[in-house]
C-alpha cells in the first residue's frame, strides 16, 4: 500500500508539474498521513478554488465523473458555439445559484472552459464578463431539461455537432 | 391432570379480538377430539387503537444497519410501545391526512445491500399495520439522512410527493387514491416539498428564493419563483421549519434565529416579515436554534416550538438544551421548557392538552406536558432515531 | 473596518515587505489565524462579536475542538471539520482509503478545514466509501460551513455514493484536494 501510494504521489507531482500547477511538498504539510504517504498536494487558488468548492464534487477534478453528471471534459466548450448554448452554461442551476459573485463566476467559468475543453471552444470565443453573467443570472430557467434539449438541437442545426449523442448524459438514476 | 381449560384463559383469548385461530367456548371444546384440547392458548394479532393525537411515529434510519430502517409507533398517552415497523434504506414516511394510511418511501436492493435497486412507496393500514400496496418510484428517490419534507402527503389527501436528487432535482408526484405515478416536476436548484393547496407545492432554492410548482389534470406543470426571501449564503433556513400543514403556513427558521413566515395556502404564496427568536440578552448569550427536526407548531393555539442551544455559528446541528415557545401572533416568547436531556428532534401533539415529544441524544423519547413543562415520562428505544410524526399535524 | 483587521493589515504590510513573498491577503489571514489558537500572542486579538462572526468556519471548529494532525481515528482530526458519519479510518481504511470490500464514490462535496499546525486552509473532499452496509465505528459530526441539502454542494447529510459500487453507505472519508 505504501509503495502504491508513493508512486501515486509521484505520478501526481509529475502531472501537476507538467500542467504548471504549484505544489506543496509532503514535508511542508503538517499531517501524519501526508508525510508518511509522501502525498504531493496542489495549491488550489482563485478560479481553480472556486471550481473545486462549487463544481468539482460532482463534475470531478478531471472534468468528468459519473454517468448521471454531464461531462465537461472535451465537451462543454461545444456549448459556446451558439448564443443559446453560451447562455445555457451560466443558467444551469448549480452555476447560476453558486455562492459566487458575478465577477468570480465569470472568472471560474472561463477557467473551467480553458482547463477542460479548450479544443471545443467557439473559434471567436469571448470570455464571459461579469455584466453578461449578471444579466443571465437574473433570468431563471423553468425547465433545465427542456432547455438543454433545445440547445442541443440548436447545436445540431448549426452543424457544431453531428449527433445529439455527443452531448448525452444519463437522466435515469443509477440502479446500483 | 384433568383436560379442562381454566375459564379465564379462554376468556382472555376471546377478549383480544382478531384471531389466528377461532375463539372457542368451553362448551364447544367438550366436543373436540382429545388432541385439539392441547392447543392451549389461542394466538391473536393485536391492532393499534384508533388514531389519536398522542400517538407519535418515530422514524429511525438505524445507522449501524442503514438497510433496515425502523418506525417506532409510540402511544404517547400511555407511554407505551404500540408496534415497530420494518423498512429499508434511508426510509421516509408520511401520514395520510385522515390518518387511515401510513406511507413509507423506501429503497432496497434485491440482494440486501447489493444487486438491483428498487424504490417504492409502501402503503400501510394505520391500525393493523398490514401492507395494502407497493407503488413503484421509477425515478428512484433522494438518499439522505431523512428529513421530513423530502416526502409528504398533500393535506387534501390527493397527492403523495417524493424528492429526487440524482443529482438532477425533481419531485415525483403520485395520486394518493389510485396510487398511480403521475410523473415528475422539475425544481432545478431547489429542494424540499411543502404541499400547498390543490395541485401545488413549494420548495426552497439555494439562491434564497421560493419555487412553487403547480400542474393541471394533464400533469403539465409550471414553476414560479419568488424572493429571495432569505440570505442563502450567510443565514440559510433550516430544512425543518415550523410547518402548519393544515393552514398552509411555513415558519422558516434561519441559522441565526430569525423566523420568516410564508403563507403557501394562497395561489401566490405570501412572504411575511422576518422576526427574531432572540432578544438582546439571548443574542449576547449566543442562543441559537439547532438540532434536526427542531421546530413544531401547535395549530390550535398558534404556538411555535423551537429547540435552542448556546453556541457559536456553525453549530446548527447541536442538540437543544431548551425548547422555546412563541406566540405566532404576538411573536413573543411565552414559555421556556428546560430539557432534562438535550434533544435533536421535537414534535407536539395537536390536541387541547398537548404533549411535547423530544428525541434525546441518549437516545430516548422524553415527553413533557406543555401546560406546565413537566416531564410525563422517558422511554428508551432505538439507536439512531431521527424524525417524529404526529397525526393531524 | 475593525481595529483587529487594521492591525492585521499593518502586520501583513510589514511581513510581505520583509519576506518579499507573494502572499495573498486571504492566505495571510489564514496563517495569521493559527496565531489566534489558544493564546494572546498579540495585543489586539479580535474580541468583538462581529469580528468573530466573520471567522472562517473551519478555523472556528479547529479552535473549539482542539484539532490535531496526528490521529485520524479521533473526531478532532483536523480534516473532519465537516465530516458526517462513521470514520473509514476506524473501519480498516483511512481518510483517503476505502476499507477492503468497499469502493470510493467519485462524487462528494468539497469543504475546507484549517490545519492547526500551519494555520492554512485545505480543501477537503468528503467522499463516502460505499457498496456494503455501514461500519458502525467512530461516529463523528462536524458542521463547519455546512449548508442544508437544497444546496447539495455544501451538504454532508447526502449519501455521496453516486458512481460507487452501490448507493449503500459504508463509511466517511476526508481526502485533501489541495492547499488553499
Amino acid at each position: 500500500m505504501k509503495g502504491f501510494m508513493a508512486s501515486l504521489a509521484l505520478a501526481i507531482s509529475f502531472s501537476a508539474a507538467a500542467a504548471g500547477v504549484e505544489t506543496v511538498a509532503p514535508d511542508d504539510v503538517p499531517d501524519v498521513l501526508v508525510r508518511t504517504q509522501r502525498t504531493v498536494l496542489p495549491k488550489v487558488r482563485g478560479a481553480a478554488e472556486d471550481y473545486s468548492r462549487n463544481c468539482q464534487g460532482c463534475h470531478g477534478h478531471l472534468g468528468h465523473s459519473v454517468a448521471e453528471v454531464p461531462r465537461l471534459k472535451d465537451r462543454v466548450g461545444l456549448f459556446t458555439h451558439t448564443p443559446e448554448g453560451r447562455a445555457y452554461l451560466i443558467q444551469v442551476p448549480n452555476v447560476t445559484q453558486a455562492m459566487l459573485s458575478h465577477e468570480r463566476l465569470a472568472a471560474m467559468m472561463n477557467w473551467m472552459l480553458e482547463e477542460y475543453s479548450r479544443e471545443q471552444l467557439a473559434p471567436a470565443f469571448q470570455p464571459y464578463t461579469a455584466s453578461e453573467v449578471a444579466r443571465l443570472r437574473a433570468d431563471r430557467l423553468q425547465s433545465v431539461i427542456a432547455r438543454r434539449r433545445e440547445v442541443v438541437e440548436g447545436l445540431l442545426r448549426a452543424g457544431v455537432i453531428a449527433d445529439a449523442d455527443v452531448l448525452a448524459f444519463s437522466l435515469e438514476p443509477g440502479r446500483y | 391432570m384433568k383436560g379442562t381449560l381454566p375459564a379465564t384463559a379462554v376468556a382472555c383469548a376471546m377478549a383480544w379480538g382478531g384471531s389466528a385461530f377461532a375463539a372457542q367456548s368451553l362448551e364447544e371444546m367438550k366436543d373436540l377430539p382429545p388432541a385439539a384440547k392441547l392447543m392451549g392458548e389461542q394466538h391473536t394479532i393485536a391492532k393499534l387503537p384508533a388514531p389519536h393525537p398522542k400517538r407519535v411515529f418515530v422514524l429511525e434510519p438505524l445507522f449501524p444497519a442503514i438497510v433496515a430502517s425502523k418506525i417506532w409507533v409510540i402511544e404517547g398517552d400511555k407511554q407505551e410501545l404500540g408496534a415497530v415497523m420494518s423498512a429499508g434504506y434511508c426510509a421516509n414516511m408520511a401520514l395520510a391526512p385522515d390518518q387511515s394510511e401510513i406511507y413509507v418511501f423506501d429503497t432496497y436492493w434485491d440482494k440486501g445491500f447489493r444487486g438491483r435497486r428498487s424504490d417504492f412507496i409502501t402503503t400501510y393500514d394505520s391500525q393493523d399495520l398490514t401492507i395494502k400496496s407497493d407503488t413503484d418510484l421509477p425515478k428512484g428517490r433522494f438518499l439522505v439522512v431523512p428529513k421530513k419534507q423530502n416526502a409528504d402527503a398533500s393535506p387534501d389527501g390527493k397527492w403523495l410527493f417524493s424528492y429526487n436528487l440524482a443529482p438532477a432535482t425533481t419531485v415525483s408526484v403520485i395520486d394518493a387514491k389510485t396510487k398511480k405515478y403521475a410523473g415528475e416536476v422539475e425544481i432545478a436548484g431547489c429542494g424540499l416539498i411543502f404541499p400547498g393547496r390543490g395541485n401545488r407545492f413549494s420548495s426552497v432554492c439555494s439562491d434564497g428564493t421560493l419555487a412553487t410548482a403547480q400542474w393541471d389534470d394533464k400533469f403539465k406543470s409550471t414553476v414560479t419563483r419568488q424572493g429571495p426571501f432569505f440570505d442563502s449564503e450567510n443565514d440559510p433556513v433550516f430544512e425543518h421549519a415550523g410547518f402548519d400543514r393544515r393552514q398552509g403556513k411555513v415558519h422558516f427558521i434561519t441559522y441565526d434565529g430569525n423566523v420568516i413566515p410564508v403563507d403557501i395556502a394562497q395561489d401566490k404564496p405570501a412572504i411575511g416579515t422576518k422576526w427574531s427568536l432572540l432578544g438582546a440578552e439571548d443574542a449576547k448569550e449566543e442562543w441559537r436554534p439547532g438540532g434536526w427536526q427542531l421546530a413544531a407548531v401547535h395549530r390550535a393555539t398558534q404556538r411555535l416550538f423551537v429547540l435552542m442551544h448556546k453556541g457559536p455559528k456553525w453549530t446548527h446541528k447541536q442538540a437543544g438544551e431548551e425548547v422555546w415557545v412563541f406566540d405566532l401572533n404576538s411573536r413573543k416568547r411565552v414559555q421556556r421548557i428546560e430539557l432534562k436531556e438535550h434533544a435533536t428532534t421535537i414534535a407536539v401533539s395537536q390536541d387541547a392538552d398537548p404533549y411535547l415529544f423530544t428525541q434525546t441524544e441518549k437516545p430516548s423519547l422524553i415527553t413533557y406536558n406543555v401546560q406546565d413543562g413537566k416531564e410525563v415520562g422517558e422511554m428508551s428505544f432505538g439507536i439512531t432515531p431521527f424524525l417524529m410524526f404526529v397525526g393531524d399535524e | 473596518m475593525f481595529r483587529a483587521l487594521e492591525v492585521v493589515d499593518k502586520l501583513f504590510e510589514r511581513l510581505s515587505r520583509r519576506t518579499a513573498q507573494q502572499v495573498s491577503r486571504r492566505n495571510f489571514l489564514a496563517s495569521f489565524g493559527a496565531a489566534l489558537v489558544g493564546a494572546s500572542v498579540l495585543p489586539v486579538l479580535p474580541v468583538a462579536r462581529k469580528a468573530q462572526a466573520a471567522e472562517d468556519p473551519g478555523m472556528a471548529w479547529a479552535k473549539r475542538v482542539g484539532a490535531q494532525t496526528t490521529d485520524p481515528k479521533a473526531c478532532n482530526y483536523w480534516r473532519y471539520c465537516s465530516s458526517d458519519g462513521y470514520l473509514c479510518s476506524c473501519c480498516g481504511g483511512g481518510p483517503a482509503t476505502c476499507p477492503p470490500g468497499s469502493s470510493p464514490s467519485p462524487t462528494s462535496w468539497v469543504g475546507s478545514c484549517l490545519n492547526p499546525d500551519d494555520g492554512k486552509l485545505y480543501l477537503i473532499a468528503y467522499r463516502d466509501c460505499c457498496g456494503k452496509d455501514a461500519c458502525p465505528q467512530c461516529n463523528c459530526l462536524g458542521t463547519a460551513g455546512e449548508m442544508p441539502a437544497y444546496r447539495p454542494q455544501l451538504n454532508n447529510d447526502i449519501i455521496w455514493c453516486f458512481g460507487g459500487s452501490s448507493m449503500i453507505y459504508h463509511c466517511s472519508s476526508a481526502a485533501i484536494v489541495g492547499q488553499v
